[in-house]
């Protein structure tokens, strides 16, 4: 239950890596939870991530032996779960919305742990980390022999009917059960059946970590004199930023206008890293501020959707969290001056590189601008990875970047994300970018179609193409004298 | 918590032709009618500030801390509503009402400052810290269960919903929950409110409010009809509102509300029978001349279908069980009752469409509660002029209701302290 904070010496990048390895469980959780999938098949998925990510997220030792390792890695595993979870805890004690998150996915993977847990176990933990043991019935009890009927009112069965078998629990400890109507209530106690316990536990770890949060946030000013673990933990919290290879798409069927439903797909292999970020956080926070609406939209109308679509798109996103009249009345007009439709009737034309790496350095909830520019490291090596970089890749990217080559970074992101591939003028305007991409990804299936593959279409998806086909012819000469 | 749509206003001042409801009259009311001791009782809950701490006080005059950081808001005439209003005291309140005249009073949360000086402090800390658990019921949300009266209007039948309402919540708050302050307040032309006043039930925090709202909502009002599910097996304590409301169900809802007669409530009830019964009932009960008849036939069916099988080893009937809760089943606004924050109007204030006092009943009698001759404003106003002691007759009977409350309150109060002084005592030693 995490009590101990971590007293290792690590390096800073350790402690990035060890959070962003978490958050990515994390942010995983969130999306299948999101998408109501199974419970099952989110235990599935963590446990293989726990392996992965060289953090025992699932602590089970039949889980943990399954993965065949040495003693020696299982403390590691479970060393990391415990720094790794004390990190985030910094980074996301900031405010009232990140600790709601962070306190939502980390209960939700407390729930996995627990899930088939043995009730003697929930209830050593109840008693050993939260210092509480519940009441529990007795045959000779007086509430037992008046209520026994109403008390196991779910239990069909006749041999679980028995007094052992219920816990007396003040009914504010559980009230997740309380509302649900899973429980007898009589004079504010609960009768809680042992298999039940779980939950009651869980609503514990809830609380306990909501407290922990608050008082992690009274360190914050002590924290932050360290200007680079500031950096970072302001990087880390910010989840909504960073794409998790999460939204698995199909690509869309064919013909040559780009069309709504195509954007999901397409923004993960096709939009450059400056309208990718955009368009990750629109679908996160469903907002995005005046810059970044601007750089997004006049994007997507050049992509060659129509003013309706595009209003459509804002639409869906903003009204997730507004009602259509806000939305209206304060981005309609917006949507349609960018098509030219209010105001001096201009038609706008997307950005190119240079306007965009023009623009005022972000501000908090901003994210326009060239991520090339404004990213700082370790939120870009996510972004990269998202286009399926590999290590030795990503140092090339980085490298331009460090040299403050930004629109050189670009090209060599596409090249190497896209081996083979024609870049047409990418690195001087997202939208040829863009351009290039789908064009290669019809290349692609189009000579997968000649040769008569019949592999599955996901080993052609751009990005996770082996590295050995590279082309290493280097453009750097023509690209440096933009 | 507003009751007030422009169509029904119209009704309403139809109606009650003895209306007399001016600012004049409220004044009066405010300054000889009005309970300030004994709502000051209340909403301090006896945590009086102590006399040398409130020498030392930065504001004078403030008796009860609790009392003072308590929101309250008026609305007064025109519709301008005034929010974080608060008082050091009785008299205090009292000035303001009377000089105010307001025309509804309305009770918030005890925040961490007095809420008047929200803007002062930042947004961050200003908090809403305790509040009595609150419910709301209003009979516009039974308009599609009653034929006698539609709107504002309501009448003995109608309330005969109020007063099922009443019993199943306060059974199930007193008994599954364990609260034992509970004032019932008629909100003074066609709901009822409830307050818990016991310390426990103050302190929750909203998630926990949520738990308990959602433990006694069941989404019956639903126009769509059967879009709640009551669950298998049956909660005990939807076995005991089953109990109770089963009981009433023929009273209420054939013979005083005549819902058969309404060709869209036969065809609820035949909704939940198999296809080939309903059909064939449905003819049958086409032909019947009354409700009652139609009722018979009805039952009789369902015991036929209880014989031949299926549903005969259940100690309850499915359908019998569904057409209970759709009809009687309390309907809360549950929006009211979950969060900390949520204003409710206050005891005592005169509704201004009907002129009525709001006042409190005892739930144990609610089935006597005399709807249609509720104290008003121009009763206490005669009251008041015929009283050489400055005694009001009408308000007795409220009155002595809300004493019994906070009666309770100050014997619970003083069962704390003793509980505290003991506990100080023995870490003493």
């Amino acid at each position: 239950m995490y009590v101990e904070p971590p007293e290792n010496i690590i390096s800073l990048h350790e402690f990035q890596k060890l959070a962003l390895d978490r958050l990515q469980v994390l942010k995983k959780i969130e999306f299948m939870n999101d998408a109501n999938q199974d419970h099952q098949v989110i235990k599935e998925t963590v446990i293989k991530m726990t392996k992965a990510h060289r953090i025992a997220v699932i602590a089970d030792r039949n889980v943990l032996s399954s993965f065949s390792m040495t003693t020696e890695e299982r403390k590691e595993f479970r060393v990391n779960d415990n720094i790794s979870h004390f990190i985030c805890r910094l980074a996301y004690c900031r405010n009232e919305e990140l600790r709601k998150w962070f306190l939502t996915q980390e209960a939700r993977l407390f729930n996995i742990r627990l899930q088939d847990a043995q009730h003697e176990i929930i209830q050593g933990l109840l008693k050993d980390q939260c210092g509480i043991s519940y009441q529990v019935c007795q045959e000779s009890d007086e509430d037992w022999q008046i209520f026994r009927h109403q008390i196991t009112f779910k239990q069909l069965k006749l041999s679980d009917q028995i007094p052992s078998n219920f816990v007396k629990v003040p009914f504010k400890e559980a009230i997740s059960l309380v509302s649900r109507r899973a429980v007898f209530l009589h004079l504010g106690v609960a009768y809680v059946p042992v298999k039940e316990l779980t939950t009651i536990l869980s609503a514990h770890f809830r609380a306990k970590v909501s407290a922990e949060l608050v008082k992690a946030y009274k360190f914050w000013p002590e924290i932050i004199k360290d200007e680079r673990i500031q950096r970072m933990l302001i990087n880390l919290s910010n989840h909504s930023a960073i794409d998790f290879n999460i939204y698995e798409q199909k690509a869309p069927t064919d013909g040559d206008k780009i069309k709504l439903s195509d954007l999901d797909y397409y923004s993960r292999k096709s939009f450059p890293p400056c309208m990718k970020s955009l368009f990750t956080v629109l679908r996160n926070k469903h907002h995005l501020k005046h810059y970044g609406r601007l750089q997004l939209g006049l994007f997507i109308k050049g992509l060659g959707l129509t003013m309706e679509e595009a209003y459509t798109f804002w639409k869906q996103e903003f009204c997730k969290n507004m009602d259509n009249d806000k939305f209206e009345k304060q981005y309609g007009y917006n949507i349609r001056h960018n098509f030219g439709k209010e105001g001096k009737k201009q038609d706008y034309k997307p950005w190119n590189c240079q306007k965009i790496l023009q623009q005022t350095t972000p501000g908090p909830d901003e994210y326009h601008g060239c991520p090339f520019k404004t990213f700082s490291e370790e939120p870009l090596r996510q972004m990269l990875s998202s286009y399926g970089l590999k290590p030795d890749d990503m140092k090339v990217v980085i490298d331009k970047r460090r040299e403050n080559l930004h629109q050189v970074a670009c090209l060599r992101l596409y090249e190497l994300s896209h081996p083979n591939g024609v870049s047409d003028n990418v690195g001087n305007h997202p939208n040829a970018f863009f351009n290039s991409s789908v064009q290669y990804i019809k290349d692609v299936e189009k000579n997968k179609f000649k040769r008569g593959i019949t592999a599955p279409s996901t080993e052609v998806v751009v990005g996770t193409a082996p590295v050995e086909t590279v082309i290493e012819k280097p453009k750097d000469v023509e690209m440096d004298q933009i | 918590m507003d009751e007030s749509d422009p169509q029904t206003q119209v009704r309403s001042s139809e109606m009650i032709q003895d209306l007399e409801f001016t600012v004049e009259l409220l004044k009066i009311y405010y300054d000889k009618a009005f309970p300030y001791d004994k709502m000051f009782d209340w909403l301090s809950y006896f945590k009086v500030s102590k006399k040398q701490n409130r020498l030392q006080s930065l504001e004078d005059g403030v008796d009860s801390e609790y009392f003072y950081n308590r929101e309250f808001s008026f609305t007064l005439e025109n519709d301008v509503y005034c929010r974080y209003l608060c008082f050091k005291n009785p008299t205090d309140l009292k000035d303001a009402l009377v000089s105010r005249t307001p025309h509804k009073i309305d009770i918030g949360a005890i925040f961490n400052i007095p809420p008047k000086n929200h803007l002062i402090t930042e947004k961050k800390v200003f908090i809403p810290l305790e509040k009595e658990m609150v419910f709301d019921i209003d009979m516009t949300d039974y308009d599609n269960v009653r034929t006698c009266c539609t709107g504002a209007k309501v009448c003995k039948k109608c309330w005969a919903y109020m007063a099922c309402a009443t019993q199943v919540i306060n059974n199930v708050l007193t008994q599954d929950f364990g609260f034992s302050s509970l004032l019932w307040v008629f909100s003074g032309r066609r709901g009822i409110h409830c307050w818990i006043g016991d310390e426990s039930a103050r302190q929750m925090t909203n998630e926990m409010r949520s738990a308990v709202t959602e433990y006694l909502f069941l989404a019956t009002g639903n126009e769509m009809g059967g879009g709640f599910d009551l669950g298998y097996p049956l909660h005990p304590m939807h076995q005991r509102a089953y109990k109770f409301l089963s009981k009433r169900f023929e009273q209420i809802v054939i013979i005083d509300q005549d819902l058969l007669a309404h060709e869209a409530h036969q065809k609820k009830f035949l909704k939940l029978l198999p296809q080939n019964v309903a059909n064939e009932l449905q003819s049958r009960m086409n032909r019947a001349q009354t409700s009652q008849e139609k009722w018979k036939l009805y039952k009789d069916t369902l015991d036929k279908l209880h014989a031949s099988g299926k549903t005969a080893s259940q100690k309850h009937d499915p359908i019998m069980i569904k057409l209970v809760f759709t009809y009687l089943y309390p309907r809360i606004d549950a929006n009211v009752s979950k969060g900390i924050n949520h204003l409710l109007k206050s005891p005592f204030c005169i509704h201004p469409k009907t002129g009525k006092v709001c006042v409190p009943f005892d739930p144990m009698t609610v089935d006597n509660f005399d709807i249609q001759n509720v104290t008003t404003l121009s009763k206490v106003i005669n009251d008041i002029g015929n009283s050489k002691d400055g005694s009001i007759p009408c308000l007795k009977e409220s009155l002595a209701v809300f004493q019994t409350f906070l009666n309770k309150l100050k014997a619970d109060s003083q069962n704390e302290l003793k509980k505290y002084k003991e506990k100080e005592q023995s870490t003493d030693f």
